[in-house]
């Protein structure tokens, strides 16, 4: 997959996720920029991420998001993209 | 060393002037020497200890660097982990644990000397071992580089405006600004020492005078029934406040005066709408720190090993307020007060939706209101149990507080003979601030001309100076 349709997806599992199908990400977004992304929803987005890209994230790993772009990243990574 | 005492009146222009005459590359020393004084003026002792877990956590962070994605990291994280987590534990936790025991022992008939340990608690410790271990976590995960230079890190450990009562510094954030000092700059002294100032002024005008009036009641509760109960709960609420954001002013702004900064501890609490957002509001660097450390970590592993999702959260919910209430100390006082905010917190995040949907049928402005008032109220209770002698005290207090009007008893009137003049001078300083914040809710005092600006601030130092009380309270959060 091209990180361009990475990113497309990644925005459809957000929407779900937070219920609201207007969200648009990007790359640089981070969870200042959601107001529906606290720590509280971000345990289920990553799980909806892992899903979703039918992967497995580390503890680590996820510690290390830093914004949208990261994991997006990370997705292409696991997924041979 | 208090803020408010003739030391620091003499240290602080000390330290300032040492800083700004040290070379910029050499400044971090000027920070240790500070640290050193700051604490060895308590005792000696209290600076070993913040330097010797300073260094080992020091040579932990590079460990980690180096052996990155390894077996060996996690070894050495493990190891370090403990190590802070245990010397935190045994200072502050040791005795409550060994009664504990005790208590078990007599349970099961077995007779036992008391055993006590003669430990002081290496005072601030509870902030920096905080601080060492979120540096290690942030090294671990790869987010953060490791500190290469020792003077700098132990600097940021010693740096003594935050050493007693925090915030709880992230050190990358404090590492940074000692890499690249900023140069001397009269902007940042003076609105360091405005900052300095307001903060005295909550704490020595208005918290410690609120301390003097209540301390009876929370100290004989039930001498007293009704109205005083109730006055007493709000009034501690605007104490525990003033006091604490006061010491956060005052440390804040003795590190504008040297041109740093702190990370900020307050974010206007009482205008929050839910305890979730109360706890984004108060406290922010430890909230956050229980939140990056803790719930996020824990309700990760939780969701990659099982699918109780909604558990899970609400576990890691109640572990990381009942570490926060803990936090404050060894009494089933703090671990309540953490459990029950945890378990707000667990329900609005059960609910969210459909409170939500319940609360959009009203105007946003009274839905708004609503849950700003359930949400101070809430907070104003549970602050009983952080303030009560016990919870049973705890329980009189709120079971007796909104019980009719209520009376004080003639021996609880006697408590509060001679409190009169402060209940009447805070209530002059209450009017004189809601009459402030009405001059000022278009135009701030920075923005007025100086002919404004500058009796505003004589009035500030001199209601510090007149009305102050010293040396009578020591900050509330210092003995956490």
């Amino acid at each position: 997959m091209t990180p361009e349709a990475i990113l497309l997806e990644v925005n459809k599992v957000f929407a779900e996720v937070f219920g609201n199908p207007s969200i648009t990400v990007g790359p640089t977004t981070t969870a200042k920029d959601v107001p529906e992304w606290d720590s509280l929803n971000h345990t289920a987005l990553i799980a909806a991420v892992e899903k979703h890209f039918q992967i497995k994230f580390s503890l680590r790993e996820v510690m290390r998001f830093q914004n949208v772009g990261d994991m997006c990243a990370l997705v292409r990574a696991k997924t041979g993209g | 060393m208090q803020f408010p005492s003739l030391e620091y009146l003499i240290f602080f222009p000390l330290a300032v002037a040492a800083w700004y005459a040290a070379a910029p590359r050499l400044r971090w020393a000027v920070l240790i020497g500070a640290g050193a004084a700051f604490l060895a003026l308590a005792s000696p002792t209290h600076f070993a200890f913040a330097f010797v877990l300073s260094l080992v956590n020091y040579f932990a962070g590079l460990a980690l660097e180096r052996w990155a994605e390894t077996r060996k990291a996690l070894w050495v994280l493990l190891a370090t982990l403990a190590f802070d987590v245990g010397v935190l534990g045994l200072f502050k936790y040791g005795n409550a644990v060994l009664a504990g025991f005790a208590q078990l022992e007599a349970l099961f008939g077995v007779a036992a000397p008391p055993r006590v340990l003669s430990l002081v608690l290496p005072l601030g410790i509870s902030y920096y071992s905080f601080q060492l271990i979120g540096y290690l976590l942030e090294v671990y995960w790869g987010r953060q580089p490791a500190a290469r230079h020792l003077g700098h890190f132990a600097a940021t450990i010693l740096f003594f405006p935050k050493l007693v009562a925090g915030p709880i510094e992230r050190p990358h954030h404090f590492l940074a600004q000692l890499a690249a000092p900023k140069p001397f700059d009269p902007a940042d002294v003076t609105a360091g020492l405005k900052l300095l100032g307001w903060g005295l002024f909550k704490k020595c005008v208005i918290a410690d005078r609120i301390a003097f009036v209540i301390g009876p009641i929370f100290g004989h509760p039930r001498d007293f029934s009704g109205l005083p109960l109730a006055a007493a709960i709000a009034l501690y609420t605007v104490q525990v406040y003033c006091d604490f954001s006061g010491y956060t002013d005052v440390a804040l702004g003795s590190a504008r005066v040297l041109g740093l900064e702190l990370a900020p501890n307050f974010n206007h609490p009482f205008s929050a709408r839910s305890v979730t957002d109360f706890w984004r509001r108060w406290h922010i660097s430890l909230s956050s720190w229980t939140n990056d450390y803790i719930y996020r970590p824990l309700s990760m592993v939780i969701s990659f090993h099982t699918s109780w999702r909604r558990v899970g959260t609400v576990f890691s919910i109640l572990v990381t307020f009942g570490v926060l209430g803990l936090w404050h100390g060894a009494t089933w006082n703090f671990v309540l007060f953490g459990l029950l905010h945890g378990a707000a917190v667990s329900v609005e995040a059960l609910t969210s939706r459909a409170r939500t949907r319940l609360l959009g049928r009203l105007p946003a402005r009274v839905a708004d209101r609503l849950n700003n008032v359930v949400t101070v109220v809430f907070y104003s209770l549970s602050c009983v149990l952080f303030r009560a002698n016990s919870i049973s005290d705890a329980l009189y207090i709120l079971g007796h507080a909104f019980v009719g009007i209520g009376h004080a008893a003639p021996i609880g009137a006697k408590r509060m003979f001679g409190r009169q003049y402060h209940i009447l001078l805070l209530g002059l300083v209450f009017g004189a601030l809601v009459l402030g914040r009405w001059w000022t809710r278009r135009r701030p005092v920075a923005a007025r001309p100086t002919w404004q600006r500058w009796p505003v601030y004589y009035a500030v130092i001199a209601a510090i100076v007149i009305l102050g009380l010293f040396q009578v309270n020591q900050f509330v959060y210092v003995q956490f």
